[in-house]
């Protein structure tokens, strides 16, 4: 299996005086799996989807994609192979669902190019896989919260990454629409490309990822697959204690005591 | 987006019967209507078309499809519908310089329209290096508080220097060029003023579906987009120079930046690939219209700016209380 990811000693922090956000972090990441960060609210999950970005530069550390350096891709380039669904996205204009999912084609555009044909089948595929296509003329502000989720990936999907980074995608999901985001991302990454994604949920991670990262103020506590991961020692480590693991026959199931 | 091309041709149709028909409309040789006959008829009424009609229609025209593009520009960068080249001390700037060309250094043509167009730029140079300073919030915001508070310093000083200024012989030539106006237009005017808002507005067109890309999220932008900030400030130069030549010959002409990127929306949707084309056309249309009855209501010029302010006060409101203009496309 190809990395698609590699972390090495990666440190930042906002302020260099203050204490760092994301502390010596190292781990690889293969091609075709999904990836969940877990942790509490604060501890650097975001920023570290976002140094994965290139939104940050780390004050330390490596950051390969598939073997080769971040700097070793041009600017547009890294934009054709990473895509990123951030947390409570807004979209100010009522554009139509179709014409905001065609915003993802922009990397694989010149820059003064108009959208055509080949753009537009790229936009219906990705209605398709999240099951959005009839709704492709509604305007996007009108859709509900679950609906505006799948838009965004639909729009991230469009930009045909080769990894796609995602921000809480759960967060606002009921119970159902969550099950149709974890779906779709076992469905990503089942056509080769590589999905990490942040969550409060363990049994979220659990249900859908290869890999869970547990995080803590900044440091990475564990790496693995969920049944190595999702242990009460570990989780215990990672919140600070309250927290029961039940083995079921479908993996461990985690739940607040 | 079909659908929205299909609006376009009604709205270009209406626009040049407008641009054909505000030939014929003036005070000379009678009030209201020019009849074809005088036309043909008397030397005196083709030379007043020609050399002073014609190129003040161009004029309004161009001016209208100006203000329109940066309203367009201004509120799709800055991800907010109610924001106008008012904001970032651009218009506030303009009007500053032209009362410190009146008051104060002599109040020939040049000095008004040169230091309109300095303190325009100055305006936005200002509030650009101000949000650079902040050291809250994200860019938009930043950029928008710092030009408010641009906006306030020149307001001040604009106000200072009305003060200041000869109530008899000053003071009139200032108010009128705050409340904007296109009398006097000559071709040179509009020439020179083509000259800077052509190109302008080639570029604002060239990247009117990037546009859509640069309303989004900072964070959905840098995914998306490799040059973010270049395309941005080339977009908001562009808006700013092209604003900052039509206002230094026509004094503040407000509202039509805020009004016409509504309309457009509301008649087309808000892909800018086809809502900018649209509002470049009704920002023309709304101009020129404005100013014709500015030149033909009364046999005094009303100001343009009071015109475009009334009108454009009443659509808006009339858009946002008609449930006629809500999108439906859900």
């Amino acid at each position: 299996m190809k990395t698609a990811v590699s972390i090495e000693n990666l440190s930042f922090s906002y302020d260099r005086q203050g204490p760092p956000v994301i502390f010596n972090m190292a781990f690889s990441l293969f091609a075709g799996t999904v990836t969940a960060v877990l942790g509490a609210n604060g501890v650097g999950k975001t920023t570290l989807l976002r140094l994965l970005l290139g939104l940050y530069t780390p004050d330390q550390g490596d950051i390969r994609f598939f073997e080769t350096p971040r700097a070793g891709y041009k600017a547009g380039r890294i934009k054709q192979l990473m895509g990123l669904v951030s947390q409570n996205e807004t979209i100010p204009f009522d554009l139509s669902v179709e014409e905001y999912v065609l915003l993802g084609r922009a990397p694989h555009l010149g820059l003064l190019a108009m959208p055509g044909p080949q753009d537009r089948e790229a936009v219906r595929t990705a209605l398709d896989t999240v099951g959005m296509s009839h709704l492709a003329q509604k305007a996007v502000t009108r859709l509900s919260s679950g609906e505006k989720q799948l838009a965004h990936v639909a729009r991230a999907l469009a930009q045909a990454p080769e990894i796609l980074l995602l921000d809480e995608p759960c967060s606002h999901l009921d119970l159902m629409n969550t099950r149709r985001m974890l779906n779709l991302m076992k469905t990503i990454a089942d056509r080769g490309r590589t999905v990490v994604f942040t969550t409060h949920d363990p049994n979220a991670a659990a249900a859908v990822a290869h890999g869970i990262m547990l995080v803590k103020k900044g440091e990475l506590v564990a790496f693995g697959k969920p049944e190595t991961v999702l242990t009460e020692d570990l989780l215990t480590k990672t919140y600070g204690g309250g927290v029961e693991v039940v083995h079921t026959d479908r993996g461990p199931f985690v739940r607040t005591m | 987006m079909g659908s929205g091309k299909i609006k376009m041709f009604p709205v270009l149709v209406f626009t040049l019967i407008l641009l054909l028909g505000s030939v014929f409309l003036g005070r000379y040789p009678s009030p209201f209507v020019t009849r074809f006959s005088d036309i043909m008829g008397d030397s005196l009424v083709r030379q007043v078309i020609l050399d002073i009609r014609i190129p003040r229609i161009i004029m309004a025209f161009m001016a209208g499809m100006v203000l329109a593009a940066s309203g367009t520009v201004f509120q799709m960068i800055f991800r907010n519908p109610l924001v106008d080249a008012g904001f970032l001390g651009v218009s506030g700037g303009a009007a500053f310089g032209a009362s410190l060309g009146i008051v104060i250094l002599g109040g020939s043509i040049s000095a008004i329209q040169g230091a309109a167009a300095l303190f325009a730029f100055s305006g936005l140079g200002l509030s650009w290096f101000i949000a650079t300073r902040i050291r809250f919030g994200d860019w938009v915001l930043r950029l928008l508080l710092s030009g408010i508070a641009v906006s306030a310093m020149f307001a001040s000083g604009t106000g200072l220097l009305k003060y200041l200024a000869d109530p008899l012989r000053e003071l009139p030539e200032l108010t009128f060029w705050l409340l904007g106006g296109l009398w006097g237009i000559t071709w040179s005017d509009t020439l020179q003023v083509a000259a800077v808002c052509l190109p302008c507005l080639l570029v604002i067109y060239l990247f009117r579906w990037r546009l859509n890309l640069l309303s989004m999220q900072d964070e959905t932008i840098f995914s998306l987009v490799a040059n973010a900030s270049l395309e941005r400030l080339l977009l908001l130069l562009a808006a700013v120079l092209a604003t900052s030549a039509v206002v230094c010959k026509t004094g503040q002409v407000g509202w039509v930046g805020l009004i016409v990127p509504h309309m457009a929306r509301r008649l087309c949707g808000s892909d800018a690939q086809t809502t900018l084309p649209v509002s470049l056309l009704l920002g023309g249309f709304f101009l020129l219209f404005c100013d014709d009855m500015s030149r033909t209501l009364l046999s005094g010029e009303i100001p343009l700016g009071i015109l475009t302010s009334f009108i454009g006060a009443g659509l808006f409101l009339a858009l946002l209380m008609n449930r006629q203009f809500a999108l439906k496309r859900g």
